[in-house]
């Protein structure tokens, strides 16, 4: 699957990348994943099956589905916040109707 | 007290990042509400941001403390991230709070 996080600058959400990169890796699920800033984040989402944002940026989730064009939400502050990679999954995996 | 971690202070970061930008969101949605003229709806979100902040706010302390007391190896970009995170949020909530008295005093007249 091809993921694209977005937060503000994309620093954050590279820690969170790195992490979800390894915990994917157990699930033996593939990934494709990047992170951008939110300067980026339209270029960026094209071909993606699902964009998730960070809590920093959720004030502007709205805008942000109805540019993306592919499923999208916001990642709750305490999953993000310790990269629990498990609960991010599940979420992925309802965004995308499995 | 024991010395702080990388991942100690990696965790610290990361949590001060979602819950200041956590209590951003919620202070921008009631701007939002405030706009609608709904105000006690954006009353209740900016109480809310306030108590998101004030998360943050204790994990930034929990830094601060243990680099005042030699506990913290070294400073990271992503604390220095943190911070910037930490600092914006604090005005804009401050901001977004006048600005909400503005609509309310607007809306009086």
């Amino acid at each position: 699957m091809k993921i694209l996080l977005v937060c503000a600058g994309g620093m954050s959400t590279s820690i969170l990348m790195k992490k979800m990169e390894k915990y994917w890796e157990t699930q033996n699920i593939p990934l494709e994943i990047q992170a951008v800033g939110l300067a980026d984040y339209l270029d960026a989402c094209k071909g993606c099956d699902c964009v998730l944002v960070g809590p920093q940026v959720s004030y502007r989730l709205k805008e942000i589905k109805d540019n993306v064009g592919c499923p999208c939400d916001s990642i709750p502050p305490t999953d993000y916040a310790l990269g629990n990679c498990a609960n991010i999954l599940k979420m992925v995996n309802k965004l995308m109707g499995k | 007290m024991p010395k702080m971690t990388d991942d100690e202070l990696e965790e610290c970061c990361m949590k001060i990042i979602a819950n200041s930008g956590d209590a951003r969101s919620k202070a921008y949605e009631a701007l939002s509400f405030a706009k609608e003229g709904k105000f006690s709806e954006a009353d209740k979100k900016l109480e809310e941001a306030n108590k998101t902040l004030n998360e943050a706010h204790k994990e930034h302390s929990k830094v601060l403390k243990a680099g005042a007391n030699g506990d913290l190896d070294h400073e990271t970009v992503l604390l220095a991230h943190a911070q910037d995170h930490v600092m914006s949020t604090m005005t804009v909530v401050d901001m977004i709070k006048e600005f909400i008295n503005l609509y309310k005093v607007k809306k009086d007249k």
